[in-house]
């Protein structure tokens, strides 16, 4: 007898304990900052695993293998949109046989929804450069579109799991009450920033530089996705000079050298930022990022004089 | 043939079920605001169509100089519904036009299985079904020529499966009339007015695929691919173009392919290494005379083996720029004592993602008592129209 029941008291902890484990869902997101939304919003129901580290080119990702045991048993999929990750979402997603985390279905987890891009290209051609169709792709390292992305991703982990949607719900407003502070501690930091001019490496900087109030005035790529041929260089040196540009805002996925050498030239200083959650010990989070990189472009503006 | 259709019709019913009660879940969402989109354009649902040109300039030995047109390349893909999408790429060359890939793909099976069937590059190997576009070099190497046959096309069916392990680890099973766009062996069996053409194909005469591919993480930054191929022609009912009735004339084509990366996290676009390997194992009974369609007694026949690969690396040293080398040994499948040695350096410059200049300079030397061939190219690659990073291709 003693026996039986050890048999039943450990079947039945395993049938609690998988239970248990099946009632987590499985969320992959594309970036850390995603990540790190999802996991605050889903709470104890999410298990959330980030493709991207957090130092690459969102644009370059690379398509590794071990990505896709991850999306195959995942519930759902957390993605920037708007063809951000078009170097290696579609292709993983094509072969990692999970039809609920195809776009379009309820595991495909898009934050860019609602949103009113920048940059639409009125034409679409690549003598412009690697355009993305639907608009600039880069709004979350704006912390204004934090809701929205906030919203998207309570609104995906409900339509998977409607029945923790209230914990959801209220797990988002919490997340947007920590993000309106922190907002409101930012404003102040900023407040030097209007006006300034600066350039950044990639055309990524659009939203962010109109949170801040800084005046873009030309990129170190030729045109999005390009990299820069010397004449191009030297001319964007020439109109920093002109401009007065105090600001080389360094994208971290992008050699430093270029900036460096523009910083050479023209006397303007660097801010090192990142782009995704996790690329510097102080931006593991979403807000960690945000307030990361006001702080270093600040800095740098600070230290132009 | 017709098992096989059944087994398909099957699968794709199964999956219908899945997908239309999966429909069922999916929210619709309507508002007044639709009666103000634009209206219905016929277009839409057009394919999303791409052009790959390939040209090059060459000086070589034997040759002399040149300058090619190598290749048109126009691919087009669509869903078909909500449970298979078709794609198909056209390649004109010089030569001639041919329809390289036409295939449908499955896009919701249940099991985590994919069914791919019609025309298109079996999943053997690495290179075998890249496009020659796409190669780290400017022709494909002699050993892929020699075993495969040109590209690993193939007309059949093709069932993917992605196990449910914690590491990445993919199964293919394949039958295809024929593997290798330029391989003959078996169209012999539809020569008109013979045999093979009017009794139709006998299930031994078709080649059959098994693939095991893996991939084993190194940390953040590197990682090695690992691939297993096998396809097997059970009974070749023609070698060389002679009938035989030899029940011992399968063929077997093996490969081992190990691709070794470096991919850092920061700054990967102006940083890259990829070093692969890819050998090939030939066995099958060969005509080791002069074929004698009239007296087949005059035909001798020996089973022999021969092994042939390549090994190539890639280092993308700046954001627009990458260079390597590679090598090539390929044993001649008569006598694998002969063996083929080319060698070569490359050096590409990237504009963008969609152009690439490529300079190459190679040497030939076959084990023939023939003169080696010291060669020169500069290619030039374009692509315009939709573009998609596909996994295979990685």
């Amino acid at each position: 007898m003693n026996l039986l029941s050890t048999i039943r008291t450990t079947l039945t902890v395993l049938v609690l304990f998988s239970a248990q484990a099946f009632a987590t869902l499985r969320i992959v997101a594309t970036t850390p900052d995603l990540a790190d939304i999802t996991r605050q919003i889903g709470g104890d129901q999410v298990k959330v695993e980030s493709l991207a580290k957090g130092t690459e080119d969102i644009h370059a990702v690379p398509q590794r293998p071990s990505f896709l045991p991850k999306l195959n048993q995942a519930d759902a999929v957390v993605l920037i949109g708007l063809e951000a990750e078009h170097a290696f979402l579609p292709a993983l997603l094509e072969v990692a046989q999970n039809p609920n985390i195809l776009r379009g279905k309820p595991g495909y987890i898009d934050c860019s929804e609602g949103l009113a891009p920048m940059d639409v290209p009125a034409t679409v051609s690549r003598a412009e450069g690697e355009l993305h169709p639907e608009g600039n792709p880069h709004y979350n390292f704006d912390p204004r579109k934090g809701p929205m992305i906030a919203d998207n991703i309570a609104k995906g982990l409900s339509r998977i799991d409607p029945t923790h949607a209230a914990l959801y719900a209220q797990n988002r407003d919490e997340f947007k009450k920590s993000l309106a502070a922190k907002q409101a501690e930012w404003k102040t930091l900023i407040a030097p920033l209007q006006g300034v001019k600066a350039v950044c490496h990639h055309a990524d900087m659009v939203y962010f530089a109109n949170y801040l109030g800084v005046n873009l005035v030309g990129t170190v790529e030729l045109k999005p996705g390009i990299p820069p041929p010397p004449k191009h260089l030297e001319e964007l040196a020439q109109l920093m000079k002109s401009e007065h540009v105090p600001l080389i805002i360094h994208e971290i996925q992008y050699p430093s050298d270029t900036a460096q050498w523009l910083a050479q030239q023209t006397g303007a200083k660097i801010a090192d930022i990142a782009t995704m959650g996790n690329a510097f010990p102080d931006s593991k989070t979403y807000l960690g990022m945000i307030d990361h990189n006001i702080r270093a472009i600040v800095a740098a503006v600070k230290a132009h004089g | 043939m017709r098992l096989l259709f059944r087994l398909s019709t099957l699968l794709l019913a199964v999956n219908g079920s899945l997908v239309w009660a999966d429909s069922a879940l999916t929210p619709v969402t309507s508002s007044p605001m639709d009666a103000a989109r634009p209206s219905y354009n016929p277009s839409t649902f057009n394919p999303a169509m791409g052009l790959v040109l390939d040209a090059a300039a060459s000086n070589t030995t034997v040759n002399r100089g040149s300058l090619d047109f190598r290749s048109a390349e126009m691919n087009f893909m669509a869903s078909v519904d909500p449970f298979a999408n078709i794609y198909a790429v056209i390649n004109g060359t010089k030569d001639e036009v041919s329809v390289e890939e036409a295939a449908f793909m499955t896009t919701s099976l249940p099991y985590n299985l994919t069914l791919r069937g019609g025309r298109f590059f079996a999943n053997f190997g690495r290179l075998p079904h890249w496009h020659d576009h796409e190669l780290p070099f400017v022709n494909r190497p002699t050993s892929l020529d020699t075993f495969m046959g040109g590209e690993a096309r193939g007309d059949g069916l093709e069932l993917m499966h992605l196990f449910r392990t914690p590491f990445f680890l993919q199964g293919t099973l394949g039958a295809y009339n024929e593997l290798g766009a330029d391989n003959h062996r078996l169209e012999e069996t539809a020569v008109p007015g013979s045999p093979g053409q009017t009794q139709g194909r006998p299930w031994g005469s078709f080649t059959y695929l098994g693939r095991l591919f893996s991939y084993i993480p190194m940390g953040d930054d590197y990682g090695v691919d690992v691939g297993l191929s096998e396809a097997v022609t059970p009974k070749q009912a023609y070698i060389s173009g002679i009938r035989v009735d030899n029940q011992h004339a399968a063929r077997s084509l093996s490969g081992v392919d190990l691709t070794f990366r470096y991919e850092p996290l920061t700054q990967n676009v102006s940083r890259k290494l990829i070093w692969s390997t890819e050998i090939f194992r030939n066995n099958e009974l060969r005509n080791m005379g002069t074929p004698d369609a009239v007296d087949p007694s005059n035909n001798t026949y020996r089973r022999q083996t021969a092994l042939g690969g390549f090994s190539y690396v890639d280092w993308r040293f700046a954001r627009r720029w990458s260079g390597g080398g590679f090598g090539d040994l390929a044993e001649d499948l008569d006598t694998p004592a002969k063996v083929t040695r080319t060698y070569g350096l490359t050096l590409n410059f990237i504009p963008s993602e969609f152009q690439r200049i490529r300079l190459q300079l190679s040497q030939v030397k076959a084990n023939d008592g023939t003169r080696a061939d010291d060669q020169i190219f500069l290619q030039w690659f374009g692509t315009i129209g939709t573009h998609v990073h596909v996994f295979k291709d990685r």
